[in-house]
């Protein structure tokens, strides 16, 4: 039976043979094969990956490439030299940059998220897609986008990362270029493909840096030798260098940038919303397996050579952005858009979990979001489809009647990306709000912060109830009430080839939470990922490291006499019992105590009761903002997504243009100019007057 | 067997011009192709089994070490080729072949067209693979020249800007004249002179570049010329550029180069900005090619200056990479406008589906040009951009000098990082203005991609995705140990420099390189 390393590059290479076999006989296999042939490649992905999960799930374990893998305590790493950088300090292969494989738990449930997906997304889209207009290209460029984040999901160093990353940008493109449905989609197609590229910028420096002080980005390589960043020490290398923490706290900020970027984070988050030009199934897979996860995906293997400021201040960058797409989603008017802004919050809310050291909770709230978020972005394309880009909540309204499947499921992911107990977003979210709690209990009492390192536990309770609220009134303006457009209400249909994936997708979001066991395989990752780490740090002999347990931690536990130092944590001290007794599993109580009273408890109902109660004044309500001034000014510029876009419009866009015009003019003026002049000059002293042909 | 080792390079450089003096005495178009094809590709073939002749260990072929150029004070034919020429070598080679199989109607209107190119072939690879600092000059001016005046024998216009090539051409050749007079005795001659000969080659060598203020004259060959010539421009004056300062200026002056490191790369990176923001903003497709091509070599520049090995890698492989991407956009362009009858970017728009053979070979040359991963130039690109962090720099500064210098690497990898990307938007942009959106009523109509333009595209898509996959097989492999070499000839010069001036230990520049 082969290993689970082989079968995933199988799953992986899946895809990328049926975009070269669609770029050669696509055309001739005409409207429905074609799809139908991606879709079956990406089917036989999937089972790769199934099966790669059973066989990581063997007990023994096995042999891959002369190295021993038992799932929980090694995982697979295989290496080959690509690129001659020089010699350098710790280099697996002598003088040369690694890319390679590296595989563990975590790998493992990625995959199996991402070939669901990404083979549901496939047999949507062949119904979804209108046959004429390049209906095989459309294939190929998603055959190649799961390709690409199958990829970044495989790789063992960050160089390999970076590679199937920017492939991943290429499908995007074209995607959106190619086949964007509105008639913005060229201006959003250059928006998704530049501003990850911007944040790319990050992570390249971010490699480079990395690469001529430690020579080798293999992930279990940088983790054993920078563990002591993880706890805010100084590292000292083989070679007699000594990275400070300061440059530790830069390199890990530049670093995650590249995945802030693609996970479409606050200050980058712009093109997210731009991307909803791509048709349905390309919107799916960007705001769930493709560019969102891979950005997570980075930011949970960085995780553990980020110091604790880098953490601190990626958990603010994901606050803010959960803030702000929360904020916006309350006020769109338009279902796409809407999404957008949903996404932007979940993101935010899982690098938020990553970076607070809720690595396992933020995980495995990615995974049950890309079943969720793709069942509502499919629901929603197949409830639209009929009605030609009309999506304004001003024209849509009662579409339940006509759309009785489609209805149903998009209620269901609602319901589970709210958190309505025991459907799967429930687990997930309840998982990050321990974890929030538990950070803030650690910050206040144990490590004498400011009382405002509760907003890490506030801001997050206080969106759930929001994101109920706009997710339910979502589902109420597009199925419920009464029709507000006739025309539209008319054209509206579905058909079975999209609700069929609908089906599946609403019942993986029922049960994923707490039946496909994701978080044992997230904490078998975690204790891997430490054994590895370890393992390295052994077998290079490097300068002691404190413990491995920092790895996936904020805050490296404080010693309890540190920590003893306001009168309350002196008392919770003196109250415990000595022996057992350690901050951070107090901490963690504390937060699930925290994470049980009523306010977090039943947020979500809270958030649903209001928007099914205030349902039927929705008209009233909306007029009577329109009305107010101020609240009129907020709406627009939440509507607006907070003018941030407008602001680098003017600010980053313009300016270069402006900057381009000047100098193609200054190129074409003086320095053509310049050239005539001397030409001219040339000829007047020569004697042969313009006698010079050549 | 020996001897025919012995003999390979002037094999491989004057095989083609054999077959130049062979169509010229037998003027008839339609075999002509025929046998420049066959020449190209024999000599295409010779010089791919050069490294096999190596291992004749014969004294022209270094692959063990570089092949340093002989001085002396009088002209010597010598050949030599080692693992800077080589790729070189076959990359122009291959460009030559390529290009007599693009050519289609320029053999009519150019007359002995095939017979022109072929002797053309012969400078250029004589430039590559000459050890003489004056044959270099010889064979360099010669092909410089040649390739412009075929470029310029087809275009109608006469007005002065035409000429500008040409006055470049000639500048840049007055001052490599005096510089390499100067650097044949460049042990005698006083340290001021040193100085003065390394600043006129290197103008020199940034006027064939094409870097900043020296760019004009491209954007002219480029909207001029025929495709077959533009596409063998890259190696015959973009790439002899640089490969003049690799072979001549950086091992004999390292230590005045190392001084200069900080002034080249950011001039490198202005190259950079300027262009890739001008190609922002043009509207016709051959000048839009022209500033791509200047910003590369923009990013060449980069490499060439910071002076370490991994700069040194990238280096060598962007040269390879960038001629082969901008002989396949070439080509594309050219396909574009014979079909469109314009080269207006703003008046074409969904060829993707009117022409979907050419647009799968251009996605790959597009995307390319834009350093995207698995392709020829990402390779080059990362290499340069952590090379920049390994910068080989005078220790001799003043302490307090070490924070500015940490600052102005850490500008310059940050701004090279930004023009790249400006590069890769104004590809997107042409992409999309070009290829995707609604068709127009004339691109309907379109042909695709006939077999014989697509015996042209499809090797130059292979080689790049190969290169792409398997850089370290295809190039380093060759390369490694010549670049090692390079490395050390930087690190004697330093020392050499060091003796000679022994006074004042401050003043004595020593080069760190981290390997």
């Amino acid at each position: 039976m082969p290993g689970p390393a082989t079968l995933l590059i199988l799953a992986t290479a899946m895809p990328l043979l049926a975009a070269i076999l669609l770029t050669i006989v696509g055309r001739r296999l005409g409207a429905p094969l074609a799809g139908w042939t991606a879709a079956a490649f990406i089917c036989l992905s999937f089972a790769f990956a199934i099966w790669a999960m059973v066989a990581w799930y063997d007990p023994q374990g096995g042999h891959y490439m002369g190295r021993n893998w038992t799932m929980g305590e090694q995982p697979i790493l295989m290496t080959l030299p690509w690129l001659p950088i020089g010699r350098g300090v710790q280099q697996d292969h002598v003088g040369y940059l690694d890319i390679g494989i590296y595989l563990d738990s975590l790998t493992i449930a990625m995959f199996a998220m991402t070939t669901l997906v990404a083979a549901l997304v496939h047999i949507y889209s062949t119904g979804y897609e209108p046959a004429n207009r390049g209906y095989s290209g459309f294939f190929v460029c998603l055959a190649f986008l799961a390709f690409a984040v199958m990829g970044v999901m495989l790789s063992g160093t960050l160089l390999q990362l970076l590679i199937f990353w920017e492939l991943m940008g290429l499908g995007t493109f074209l995607l959106i270029a190619g086949y964007g449905e509105t008639p913005t989609s060229p201006r959003s197609a250059l928006a998704s493909l530049i501003t990850p590229r911007l944040a790319d910028i990050g992570l390249i420096i971010g490699i480079a840096i990395l690469t001529i002080h430690l020579g080798n980005l293999s992930f279990p390589k940088i983790w054993a030798t920078l563990a002591n960043a993880s706890e805010g020490l100084p590292v000292h290398l083989e070679n007699g260098r000594t990275l400070s923490p300061g440059l530790l706290t830069l390199t890990g900020i530049l670093l995650a940038c590249g995945a802030l970027g693609s996970a479409a984070q606050f200050p980058f988050h712009t093109w997210l919303k731009n991307s909803t030009d791509a048709p349905a199934p390309v919107a799916a897979m960007i705001q769930t397996i493709a560019h969102l996860a891979a950005g997570v995906y980075l930011l949970a293997r960085l995780f553990p050579i980020l110091t604790p400021q880098a953490r601190l201040a990626i958990a603010i960058i994901g606050l803010a952005t959960l803030v702000i797409g929360t904020l916006c989603a309350l006020a769109q008017r338009e279902v796409h858009r809407l999404l957008a802004y949903a996404t932007l919050s979940q993101a935010g809310l899982i690098v938020f979990a990553i970076a607070i050291g809720g690595w396992g909770s933020g995980l495995f709230h990615l995974i049950l979001h890309a079943f969720f978020k793709s069942l509502l972005v499919l629901a929603a394309g197949s409830a639209l489809i009929g009605l030609r880009h009309r999506t304004s909540f001003a024209q849509l309204g009662g579409l339940w009647r006509k759309t009785p499947w489609t209805a149903l499921t998009f209620a269901i992911g609602v319901a589970a990306a709210v958190g309505v107990p025991w459907l799967s977003g429930y687990y997930s979210r309840t998982s990050i709000f321990i974890d929030a709690g538990a950070t803030s209990t650690l910050a206040t009492r144990f490590l004498n912060r400011s009382a405002y390192y509760w907003l890490l536990f506030a801001i997050p309770i206080g969106t759930e109830y929001l994101s109920a609220f706009y997710l339910t009134r979502f589902w109420l303006l597009i199925f419920a009430g009464k029709p507000r457009d006739r025309d539209v209400y008319q054209s509206a249909r579905e058909s079975p080839i999209l609700w069929a994936p609908l089906i599946i997708l609403a019942g993986v979001s029922i049960f994923a939470g707490s039946m496909l066991g994701a978080p044992n395989l997230l904490r078998a990752s975690a204790q891997e990922s430490s054994a590895i780490a370890t393992e390295f740090h052994q077998r290079d002999a490097l300068a002691p490291m404190g413990s491995t347990a920092g790895l996936f931690q904020m805050w490296p536990a404080p010693p309890p006499a540190r920590s003893a130092r306001t009168a309350e944590s002196a008392e919770v001290i003196a109250e415990a019992p000595a022996a057992d007794f350690t901050p951070a599993a107090w901490a963690h109580d504390h937060g699930e105590a925290l994470a049980a009273t009523w306010p977090v408890k039943w947020g979500w109902l809270i958030g649903m009761g209001l928007a099914i109660v205030l349902f039927p004044f929705e008209r009233i309500l909306a007029d009577s903002i329109r009305k107010m001034a101020p609240l009129r000014w907020i709406a627009a510029w939440l509507e607006r997504g907070m003018m941030i876009e407008e602001f680098y419009e003017i600010a980053i866009v313009r300016v270069t243009i402006i900057c381009s015009m000047l100098l193609s003019e200054l190129d074409r003026y003086f320095i053509n100019r310049g050239q005539k002049l001397v030409a001219r000059v040339i000829r007047l002293f020569a004697w042969t007057r313009s006698r010079i042909t050549f | 067997m020996d001897s025919l080792a012995h003999h390979l390079l002037s094999i491989v450089v004057f095989l083609p011009a054999a077959g130049s003096l062979l169509l010229w005495a037998a003027r008839r178009p339609r075999i002509a192709k025929r046998i420049a094809i066959g020449f190209a590709g024999a000599t295409l073939i010779i010089s791919l089994l050069i490294p096999l002749a190596g291992r004749f260990d014969t004294t022209e072929i270094h692959f063990d070490k570089t092949a340093t150029m002989t001085y002396g004070h009088r002209i010597s034919y010598h050949l030599a080729v080692d693992g800077l020429s080589w790729p070189q070598t076959v990359i122009t080679a291959l460009l030559f072949l390529l290009a007599c199989v693009a050519a289609e109607k320029e053999a009519d209107r150019f007359g002995p067209f095939f017979s022109r190119l072929l002797l053309l072939q012969t400078c250029a690879l004589g430039t590559f693979l000459a050890n003489d600092p004056w044959l270099f000059f010889i064979f360099l001016e010669l092909a410089t020249f040649l390739l412009l005046l075929v470029a310029r024998s087809g275009s109608k216009q006469k007005t002065d800007r035409a000429y500008g090539p040409f006055i470049h051409a000639a500048a840049s050749g007055i001052l490599l004249v005096v510089a390499i007079a100067m650097i044949d005795r460049h042990a005698t001659i006083a340290p001021s002179l040193r100085t003065v000969a390394f600043v006129l080659f290197l103008l020199a060598m940034l006027i064939r570049m094409a870097i900043l203020p020296f760019g004009a004259w491209i954007g002219t060959v480029y909207s001029h010329a025929p495709a077959p010539i533009l596409m063998v421009l890259s190696p015959v004056i973009l790439l002899s550029g640089a490969y003049g300062l690799l072979r001549i200026a950086y091992p004999t002056f390292a230590d005045i180069a190392a001084y200069a490191w900080l002034p080249l790369a950011s001039l490198g990176v202005a190259c950079l900005l300027f262009n890739a923001l001008c190609a922002l903003s043009q509207v016709d497709l051959h000048r839009f090619l022209a500033h791509q091509s200047s910003a590369i070599s923009g990013v060449i520049l980069i490499g060439i200056a910071v002076m370490s090995r991994t700069a040194l890698n990238g280096t060598i492989f962007l040269l390879v990479a960038s001629a082969l991407a901008s002989a396949s956009l070439i080509f594309i362009a050219d396909m574009i406008r014979r079909r469109a009858g314009h080269a207006d970017m703003d008046h074409l728009g969904g060829l993707a589906g009117a022409m979907p053979k050419l647009w799968s070979f251009s996605v790959i040359s597009m995307a390319n040009q834009v350093g995207l991963p698995a392709l020829a130039m990402f390779v080059g690109e990362i290499l340069i951009v952590i090379g920049i962090f390994r910068v080989s720099q005078p220790q001799s500064l003043p302490h307090s000098f070490a924070a500015v210098e940490t600052a102005a690497v850490f500008t310059i990898a940050v701004a090279t990082c930004v023009g790249l990307i400006l590069l890769a938007v104004s590809m997107a942009r042409a992409t999309q203005s070009v290829f995707l959106g609604p068709p127009g009523v004339l691109q309907e109509r379109m042909p695709d991609a006939t077999p014989a333009e697509i015996a042209v595209l499809a090797p130059l898509a292979a080689l790049i995705v190969a290169l792409g996959i398997l850089p370290s097989l295809l190039i380093f492999h060759f390369t490694g140990s010549t670049m090692r070499e390079i490395m050390s000839t930087y690190q004697r010069a330093a020392s050499n420099h060091a003796e000679q001036n022994p006074a004042g230990s401050s003043a004595t520049p020593q080069i760190t390189t981290a390997n």
